[in-house]
């Protein structure tokens, strides 16, 4: 095969039996790779019921076929798997160098079934793999574990692992690769630990072979050369400050969630915002491989209490332990995001747990006893400590490793925790972002903006603005932007490149310029139609695994919060969400019942019957 | 005392200042338009730019009040 490598590595923890398995060419085009093929595989080899932490569950890692080629930004891969947070389905993503080295073993995809009985990291070389020991690792850092891992082996291998937060199970651990790039959301960490697995070592040099190289290259400089051009013109901000820059636009808006959602706007937003960031603690941006943008930031923080080196703050990080936890001290917020990088865990669920304590310590719920101090808004020495208690299940921090709902729901308010299928969102609040709002509830993987990402249209004119407190007609833009971003998720390629630069730049967006990436490399042939279905497939693959897991319409909420409070601030004060108008049109265009059940027409239509 | 609006120019549109000042007063005129504030400071057609109003997203065309306040910066997502 092109493109795709056509081996799945296949990896029994319990019984260490490893075996490799073809990719049937039918599947990886129905289903792409990526995200497609997790859901693939996780619908056909496992019970959507399991205990996510039971050697049941089915932990993979999937790159597509554009991951390690030189397409702008094919630098993807996805981690799948029942997650311990939301009981649905991770769709858990992450850059870096370490997807692109793993397509270079010459695996599609890595499943690990069963568990361990004892820590084990999985090396991966040409075409081979092995289990080996990992008790000298168990209790390291991220980076401490990349450190050793690397002088242990040799050549130029990459490194995604777990650190002490995945190991103790926290229910939103990360798996970091290449040290500071997260696998972030759902707790897929927590299920990597909880099959004592360590790590998963890449070290391979076989080149990924591409059906047409000369029509490849064209393609790719085609698009290189127009990206080129746009920057020279307009200089991508989120090069120059990150993707905290987004702070000043959702502060404008007046949905820079704030306070645990009790206001859309910070005061203080300029001490976070990302410009002050390159001021004060930037080193340097990074880029992932393959990429034009290099949104990353490389920083170092001197400031007494909170001095550390890494990567970070992004926007979602600084929305989270910044504005909504009150707190305007961009030092401890790049601390407790090293933390989370090298403890491995997700800063927006730890951010937002922290910030839905603030609220129940507030209201008198919470007090200094059980927490074991004070938790007033704006705690900046509180942020840093109580990341540090919940990465190691110490103290309070045993409570905050459950995330906010369970948190909430322990002192009798679960509404207080901003939640989808209790997953925390993202920073844009959908009071002022109706289809934000939609998305947020019908994501498979509960609150994200990955999945799908209104604010293009609502709040950045990408590729032209819909009137974000208008509610009608977002259900047909959310559907197709979400299927839309299974197409880019299961390519292997990046949201921020693929949306201004390979759709054809409507509302009705679609995957055009993936296409000729796509089939220049595997020589698979797709038609727009075709390309555009296998989105559509994949979701509602993944909505099948979630019926089978008990998931209905119920679980399409959104906190009462979001609504029936309106927005008290901001330019879009007096607004509330109207999800429930939004979800029975959104349901309708999708071919689900009013129960959010899929028909048995449009699974037929899709090849899921 | 004229009229006034109120410009704020941010991130990559910085670079339109008016004198050293990112944050600054226009004198406002009958008819005024979005569009009149963007020659008024230069930014090309081919510079990529989100306008808001008064928190509201708007096109050129948009019609300014007095005292409105005019936002400007370039489109981008977090992650």
């Amino acid at each position: 095969m092109y493109g795709w490598r056509g081996k799945l590595l296949r990896v029994n923890l319990s019984t260490g039996e490893i075996a490799v398995a073809p990719l049937d060419p039918k599947v990886a085009k129905d289903y792409i790779g990526g995200r497609g093929l997790g859901i693939y595989l996780m619908n056909k080899e496992m019970d959507a019921c399991c205990d996510p932490f039971s050697p049941e569950n089915m932990l993979i890692m999937a790159t597509g076929p554009l991951t390690g080629t030189k397409a702008p930004t094919g630098a993807r891969y996805m981690v799948m798997t029942k997650s311990p947070l939301t009981g649905a389905i991770t769709c858990s993503n992450a850059g870096g160098k370490f997807p692109a080295a793993f397509k270079q073993t010459g695996f599609d995809a890595v499943i690990f079934t069963g568990k361990s009985e004892k820590p084990v990291f999985l090396v991966m070389e040409n075409e081979t793999a092995r289990l080996e020991p990992a008790d000298h690792l168990w209790g390291k850092t991220t980076h401490e574990t990349t450190d050793a891992l690397l002088t242990q082996i040799h050549g130029n291998a990459k490194v995604a692992c777990i650190g002490p937060a995945g190991e103790n199970r926290v229910l939103f651990a990360s798996i970091m690769n290449d040290k500071d790039r997260a696998a972030g959301r759902s707790g897929v960490g927590a299920v990597m630990g909880s099959k004592n697995l360590k790590a998963v070592v890449v070290n391979g040099n076989l080149p990924v072979t591409l059906a047409d190289e000369e029509g490849f290259k064209a393609v790719t400089k085609k698009f290189s050369d127009t990206f080129r051009k746009a920057a020279k013109e307009n200089p991508p901000a989120l090069r120059l400050h990150g993707t905290a820059v987004t702070v000043m636009a959702t502060q404008n808006y007046g949905v820079l969630p704030t306070k645990n959602w009790q206001q859309g706007s910070f005061d203080n937003w300029e001490k976070i915002h990302g410009e002050t960031l390159t001021k004060k603690y930037l080193v340097s941006n990074s880029a992932c491989f393959s990429c034009p943008i290099g949104c990353g930031r490389k920083t170092k923080v001197d400031e007494p209490g909170f001095e550390g080196q890494g990567e970070g703050p992004e926007y979602e990080t600084v929305y989270a332990m910044g504005s909504n936890c009150m707190i305007d001290n961009l030092a401890a917020v790049t601390k407790a995001n090293y933390l989370c990088n090298e403890y491995g865990m997700d800063t927006i669920t730890m951010g937002a747990t922290i910030a839905c304590a603030m609220e129940l310590y507030d209201l008198g719920l919470l007090t200094k006893e059980r927490v074991g101090r004070t938790l007033e808004w704006g705690d900046a020495q509180a942020l840093v400590e109580l990341t540090r208690l919940t990465a190691l299940r110490q103290g309070f921090g045993e409570t905050l490793a459950q995330g906010s709902f369970r948190l909430a729901e322990q002192f009798g308010r679960p509404e207080l925790s901003m939640v989808s299928k209790k997953q925390e969102f993202p920073g844009y609040d959908p009071r002022g972002s109706q289809g934000m709002g939609l998305a947020y509830a019908t994501s498979p993987i509960g609150g994200s903006h990955m999945r799908g990402d209104p604010a293009y249209f609502e709040l950045l004119g990408v590729p032209k603005v819909i009137d974000r407190l208008e509610w009608k007609g977002k259900a047909n833009l959310v559907k197709r932007w979400q299927d839309f971003f299974c197409v880019i998720d299961a390519a292997g390629l990046c949201v921020f490149y693929s949306v201004r630069n390979l759709s054809n730049l409507e509302l009705e967006i679609l995957p055009t310029g993936i296409l000729e990436l796509i089939n220049a490399a595997t020589g698979a042939a797709y038609s727009l139609e075709e390309l555009a279905l296998a989105g559509e497939r994949i979701s509602n693959a993944e909505r099948q695994f979630l019926v089978r897991a008990g998931f209905d319409r119920k679980d399409d909420s959104l906190p009462p919060r979001m609504t029936k409070e309106p927005l008290p601030d901001g330019s879009a004060k007096g607004s509330v969400c109207h999800l429930e108008e939004m979800l029975d049109d959104y349901y309708v265009l999708r071919g689900w019942s009013d129960n959010g059940i899929p028909g048995p027409e449009k699974l037929a239509e899709l090849g899921l019957a | 005392m004229p009229d006034i609006v109120f410009i704020k120019l941010f991130s990559t549109l910085k670079r339109f200042a008016r004198g050293g000042k990112t944050q600054f007063t226009l004198d406002w005129h009958p008819g005024m338009q979005a569009r009149d504030i963007l020659d008024t400071l230069k930014i090309p057609g081919t510079t990529e730019r989100v306008i808001l109003v008064n928190g509201r997203y708007s096109e050129p065309e948009k019609q300014i009040a007095a005292n409105d306040t005019i936002v400007l910066f370039p489109p981008m997502t977090g992650g």
